[in-house]
């Protein structure tokens, strides 16, 4: 307790000096003051008109860190807007001008409506690339592969480019083969055209229903000729294979792309063979069986690999 | 007692249409005649009038001419008639039906 009472007396001791040193300051401010007055009547006045000349200063400088920031934002805030204006143009410009592609894989068909509700069943192993927009103007695809077309009639011309030929249709139901080079156009109902440019010549055909006209690469549109098999044309919306004078090679190599399996020919026979009418093409092994009775052959799944023998 | 009889009837009725349809698919009927043709031409006609795969060997049919007739038969009675006297004769397996040479021997 007597040391607490001596702590608090050394405390007050020393602020009472401290106070004792603030008034002599003050004192002699005081003094000063009066001894400036007394030498210049207007120093009050002009302290008070400087007080009043840094606040205005203090006033005006302020704001300006914010104003600094505004001037940074505002760069940027055109920035970013430009930049949004550019992509909403960019997106614009890709929904018009940008393709779809449609692919189908071997053991795959794909059934596809347009823009123009034109239908298009893609066939195994083809790819289909169809402009955007303005679809229902320019109606044009291009074709890798075989794909049939059911082309609703709406004005404008409809266009398929492949790599030997364009074909162009207003409305009509035809097929579209492209394989190994050589194009093969057959038409289900209305009228098509077959085109060809090679070194400066236009070559062209029109198909009429019932009709079908084959074109190598290079070279210019055969003359047309009827259609076989017309009611199961084509063969592999139906489940069949349709051959004309065919040969066993390529038969076998259809079943392989159409069903994704290896077929061997053991008997070398079969190789100078052809063949002609509609496969039961529901599986690999219908397609084989139909083909092995029908040259008096035999076939087996091994490892794999289906060999005919 | 009622709905057995419904039961049975509609089951009757279901049975019914199931056998017509199969029946319909594999008894398409249709007429046709063929003056001095070759086999191919009438084989490529036959082949529109009925909905059955039919494949031949091009080798079997080369040169041969036909004259045939028939009035709403199947396809069995228009193959026979057709392939009478063509040396070939047909067979079914499955769905598809094979053209061959009568007694030919396998490609070996």
């Amino acid at each position: 307790m007597f040391r607490f009472l001596q702590t608090m007396h050394k405390r007050l001791g020393r602020q009472h000096k401290a106070q004792t040193g603030t008034g002599e300051i003050e004192g002699l401010l005081s003094s000063d003051m009066r001894r400036l007055h007394a030498i210049d009547p207007e120093t009050g006045l002009r302290w008070q008109r400087l007080r009043v000349a840094l606040e205005a200063g203090r006033r005006t400088e302020m704001p300006r860190p914010s104003g600094g920031k505004i001037r940074w934002a505002r760069p940027a805030l055109s920035f970013a807007v430009a930049a949004f204006l550019l992509i909403v143009v960019g997106l614009v410009w890709l929904n018009r001008t940008s393709t779809m592609t449609y692919e189908t894989a071997k053991r795959q068909q794909a059934a596809i409506t347009l823009f123009d509700s034109t239908e298009v069943t893609l066939n195994h192993t083809s790819e289909l690339i169809v402009e955007r927009r303005p679809f229902d103007k320019a109606r044009r695809v291009t074709l890798k592969g075989e794909a049939f077309f059911r082309v609703r009639r709406n004005g404008a011309p409809f266009t398929v480019l492949t790599d030997v030929a364009t074909i162009q249709v207003l409305g009509t139901e035809f097929n579209v083969r492209v394989r190994d080079d050589l194009l093969e156009v057959a038409v289900i109902s209305g009228n098509v055209h077959v085109s060809v440019r090679k070194d400066g010549t236009d070559s062209m055909v029109v198909l009429a229903k019932g009709q079908m006209a084959a074109c190598r690469r290079g070279g210019f549109p055969g003359t047309p000729g009827p259609l076989l098999f017309f009611s199961d044309y084509p063969g592999w919306i139906h489940g069949k294979f349709l051959f004309n004078r065919t040969s066993i090679v390529s038969v076998c190599k259809e079943i392989e792309e159409q069903f994704d399996v290896v077929v061997r020919i053991g008997n070398t026979r079969l190789l100078n063979e052809t063949i002609t009418g509609a496969l039961d093409a529901r599986t690999a092994e219908t397609a084989l069986a139909a083909l092995t009775g029908l040259t008096g052959n035999k076939y087996r799944y091994e490892n794999g690999v289906y060999s005919l023998y | 007692m009622k709905t057995a009889s419904i039961l049975c009837t509609s089951l009757l009725v279901l049975f019914a249409v199931s056998f017509t349809g199969v029946a319909q698919d594999s008894g398409a009927r249709a007429s046709f005649r063929f003056e001095d043709m070759s086999l191919r031409t009438a084989l490529d006609s036959l082949m529109k009038l009925y909905p059955f795969p039919i494949i031949y060997l091009d080798t079997d049919i080369e040169g041969k001419v036909v004259s045939a007739s028939c009035t709403d038969c199947r396809v069995d009675n228009a193959l026979g008639n057709l392939l009478s006297g063509t040396g070939l004769t047909w067979t079914v397996l499955g769905n598809q039906i094979i053209l061959k040479e009568r007694g030919s021997e396998p490609l070996r």
